[in-house]
């Protein structure tokens, strides 16, 4: 529900409710004062008429009684009933004449004894002329009997009363009155105080017990005797007004009935509830008219006020709107000085403020973008799918695509990995950082690179979303170099080679062929050219196995080894060198019969390094030690001298390529760098250990360990290695087949 | 001398070490005939029918261990008997697949022998 709608709802509640509340109390309250009033003044008016009527019919009465009571006329109906002759009767006739004529509303008037036979009468001679028996009957004691009843003679309604007449206190006979009732009539056709519909009913009960009518109505001049009132009620609530019952018109009518006490007779007024309550409806009418203009007075007012304040609210929600899709330029344009307009005024500076930030967002983006392309690095953004968010230039080079090409792709559809010649699949999920070396990826031409992948992956703490950035370092420029310098080396070890080996081979044939033509000094100086060759010959050897080792194409022939025998045999090899230069050269360990998975030529090589090493960085008079022990699984063999030692920031390099750990003009002893890296690479691919440990000017102790020869670490070294069928045995330089035979 | 019958085919197309090792050969009282590529090998090999065959790898026009091949499998050159010794650098020995130790009967590594050390291959081979 918008706040328009709450808002005018909550206006029409709090305007109209009052209103209403208010209104309907005052309708109640007025309605039911205007409802008493009229009641009580239907009920006053009803004891006037009944009070009039009353009047009018006792005087009647009176005349009646007067009359019965006259000596003149009791002692002439004594005479008459002693002596019924015409003058007696004449006498009683001229009595009830005068008496007519003293009262002009007296019709007629008869006497009559006690059986109903007429004896005398105001209408002349008339016999036919008489009361009806019943007329008498109703006279069932000694009081006065008033009923109004038609004429039959002329139709007219006629006001009866009888009376019994005595002579010497004994009933003698009835006197009877017939009076019009016209005075009565026009009593009861007065509706003064009874407005347009009210009227005053005078009901008898007859002899059936239902109320008739006796006069006229107001609305039915022809229902006096003839209309049954007794749905009225009246007798029953005699005193007491009540409403709200149906007329013999149907009408909804008020009524106030009274009893009428000597005649057995109600009278009632009564009034249209139309009527009575007109007031009332007026008041109703009136109130809802009110009612309704105060809604719609609220109703727009409401409507205003919501305008007033939802109208600017909605440009505000507008202006917010717009801003939020992009157009940083919307502004609202409400020049208030209040809350809404210090809401607009937020709102214009909120969307200065977003453009100025978003602006230099932007160029902030620019430069990044600058930086991005201008790196050689391939550097991407993916999220947690893989979908390639952001790249640079130099991505969309390596994958040879173009930027928008690549950008909503999977990166695991665009760069496919292949490690060792093997697909590769990288795991662009794990947290933190992962470096994934060597690995190739072939582009859409076909041209492999040699990569180098860093996977940064961190979780965005507000958002929670991950950031993925993948950098391809491409190496194969610089692995290319490196080939090339592998190659140049490998390439210049060859080409020397041969010279090398002319040469040794003429230095040889002198020595064979004119050794008796030559002086002995000359002799020596042979002999040291030709330790030189040997030694150059062993250099480029060396250099021969690390352009191997960096290749990967050192192969080893992987066979069952005797570590001790070679070792012992290393020992005596060195020997004779050892005592030239007057150092002990001592063994401890088993003479042979220990067993290791190994490449004999490459075992002897490493053994035969580290003894000639020590012999030669110790002094004279110094000790070399070479020891070998049984370490359950494997073996260990270290080679402890007492000689110059190794500097302490020289050791973590030992084993790298080229490395020296005194300089060879220093100390005198030439070598190349290379043999301690030749010997780490071997051992390692023996899946054995190799370290040192040394302290300047006391020693040093190098030591490897190998593992012990079973079927399981020879399977597993084999499988490390290209396959090789052969049988012959290697010795240094030169091999024959009969030597698998020995 | 035990070596002066018999007839040495030395194939080699460096120079210096044809020379070397045919007047090393030659003082040591064998006959030698030299080849300087593949090719040379088979067409002297044909004529000189030699006891022993010292052969190059890396030649020219074919390669020694085409040459092995042939000589072994091929009676026309009339070497099938001959001793045949492979001169390899140090990094040929990988190549040396098993029907080559098969055909062969020795290698040595050039820059790794003593002169001497010829000498004792044949002599290991009679």
């Amino acid at each position: 529900m918008s706040i328009r709608k709450k808002l005018s709802l909550l206006l029409l509640v709090v305007g109209l409710v009052p209103t209403l509340v208010v209104s309907f109390v005052a309708y109640i309250i007025i309605s039911n004062e205007l409802t008493d009033r009229t009641v009580d003044q239907l009920a006053s008016t009803a004891i006037k008429q009944e009070q009039k009527i009353n009047g009018l019919l006792q005087t009647k009465q009176e005349e009646v009684v007067k009359l019965s009571n006259r000596f003149d006329l009791q002692s002439a109906l004594g005479s008459y009933l002693s002596n019924k002759d015409d003058a007696n009767r004449q006498a009683i006739n001229s009595i009830l004449l005068k008496k007519k004529v003293e009262v002009p509303d007296i019709q007629a008037i008869y006497l009559a004894d006690l059986e109903g036979g007429i004896i005398g009468t105001t209408n002349g001679s008339d016999p036919s002329i008489r009361l009806a028996p019943e007329d008498y009957e109703r006279n069932n004691g000694t009081e006065t009997v008033t009923y109004v009843k038609e004429d039959e003679r002329d139709g007219i309604i006629k006001l009866y009363i009888t009376t019994k007449v005595s002579v010497n206190k004994q009933d003698a006979g009835y006197l009877n009155m017939i009076f019009r009732i016209d005075d009565i009539i026009a009593a009861i056709q007065d509706y003064t105080g009874l407005g347009a519909t009210g009227e005053t009913v005078v009901v008898s009960k007859n002899d059936s017990g239902d109320a008739v009518t006796l006069f006229p109505l107001r609305f039915d001049t022809d229902a006096a005797l003839d209309v049954n009132l007794n749905s009225l009620s009246l007798f029953e609530h005699i005193g007491a007004p009540y409403r709200d019952v149906k007329d013999y018109r149907g009408e909804s009518v008020m009524v106030a009935p009274r009893a009428v006490g000597f005649a057995d007779w109600v009278i009632a007024t009564k009034m249209d509830q139309s009527e009575a309550l007109a007031p009332i409806n007026q008041l109703r009418d009136t109130l809802i008219l009110i009612v309704l203009i105060l809604s719609a007075a609220t109703v727009v007012i409401a409507l205003y006020l919501t305008r007033f304040f939802t109208d600017p609210i909605l440009r505000i929600a507008q202006a917010a709107r717009l801003i939020g899709e992009g157009d940083l330029a919307a502004r609202v344009d409400i020049s208030r000085t209040d809350e809404i307009g210090a809401l607009s005024n937020s709102i214009n500076t909120m969307g200065h403020n977003l453009k100025a930030l978003v602006t230099d967002i932007e160029s902030q983006r620019n430069q990044l973008e600058i930086i991005l392309n201008s790196t050689a690095e391939s550097i991407l953004a993916i999220d947690e799918r893989g979908v390639i968010r952001i790249a640079n230039q130099s991505t969309a080079e390596l994958a040879q695509m173009g930027l928008h090409e690549l950008i909503g792709r999977n990166i695991k559809d665009v760069f496919a990995w292949r490690h060792d010649l093997q697909p590769f699949a990288v795991d662009y999920n794990v947290d933190g950082t992962k470096t994934y070396f060597d690995l190739q990826y072939t582009n859409p031409a076909g041209v492999v690179h040699y990569v180098k992948l860093i996977v940064a992956r961190a979780r965005n703490d507000q958002d929670g979303t991950l950031q993925i950035i993948v950098t391809i370092h491409d190496e194969t420029k610089s692995r290319e170099l490196e080939n090339m310098k592998i190659d140049f080396v490998s390439m210049a070890a060859h080409e020397l080679r041969t010279p090398l080996a002319a040469i040794r081979g003429y230095l040889e044939l002198i020595t064979y062929k004119g050794k008796e033509n030559i002086t002995s000094d000359v002799e020596k100086y042979l002999k040291q050219a030709l330790q030189s060759t040997a030694e150059l010959g062993a250099l480029i050897n060396n250099l021969l196995n690390v352009t191997r080792i960096e290749r990967g194409t050192l192969t080893f022939h992987l066979e069952k080894v005797d570590l001790a025998k070679e070792v012992r045999l290393a020992v005596e090899d060195v020997k004779f060198g050892a005592e030239d230069k007057h150092i002990d050269l001592t063994y401890e360990g088993p003479a042979n019969g220990e067993l290791v998975a190994a490449d004999q030529i490459a075992l002897r090589e490493v053994i035969t390094n580290l003894i000639s090493n020590a012999v030669k960085y110790t002094d004279a008079g110094g000790h070399v030690n070479v020891n070998m022990r049984d370490a359950k699984d494997h073996y260990t063999v270290s080679v402890k001298d007492t000689g110059i030692g190794i500097p302490e920031q020289a050791l973590p390099n030992l084993f790298t390529k080229f490395f020296r750990a005194h300089s060879g003009l220093n100390s005198g002893n030439p070598g190349t760098g290379l043999g301690l890296f030749i010997a780490k690479s071997i051992i390692e691919r023996h899946k054995g250990t190799i370290t040192v440990q040394s302290k300047e000017g006391v020693g040093s102790v190098f030591t490897f360990t190998i593992p012990k020869w079973n079927d399981e670490t020879f399977a597993e070294l084999q499988a490390g290695e290209q396959k090789s069928e052969s049988k012959v045995r290697r010795h240094r330089g030169w091999v024959t087949k009969e030597d698998t035979s020995r | 001398m035990a070596g002066s019958q018999k007839k040495i085919l030395l194939v080699e197309d460096n120079a210096e070490l044809r020379k070397l090792y045919g007047m090393f050969f030659e003082y040591n009282h064998y006959t030698v005939e030299t080849g300087v590529d593949g090719d040379d090998a088979l067409v002297k090999a044909k004529e000189f029918k030699p006891d022993i065959i010292f052969l190059d790898v890396m030649m020219p026009k074919r390669d020694g261990f085409e040459v092995l091949k042939m000589l072994r499998h091929k009676p026309e050159y009339g070497c099938t008997k001959a001793k045949i010794i492979i001169l390899t650098n140090l990094g040929d020995a990988s190549r040396i697949s098993p029907e080559i130790h098969e055909d062969m009967d020795a290698y040595v590594i050039k820059s790794e022998i003593e002169l001497s050390d010829l000498l004792g291959i044949i002599k290991s081979l009679d």
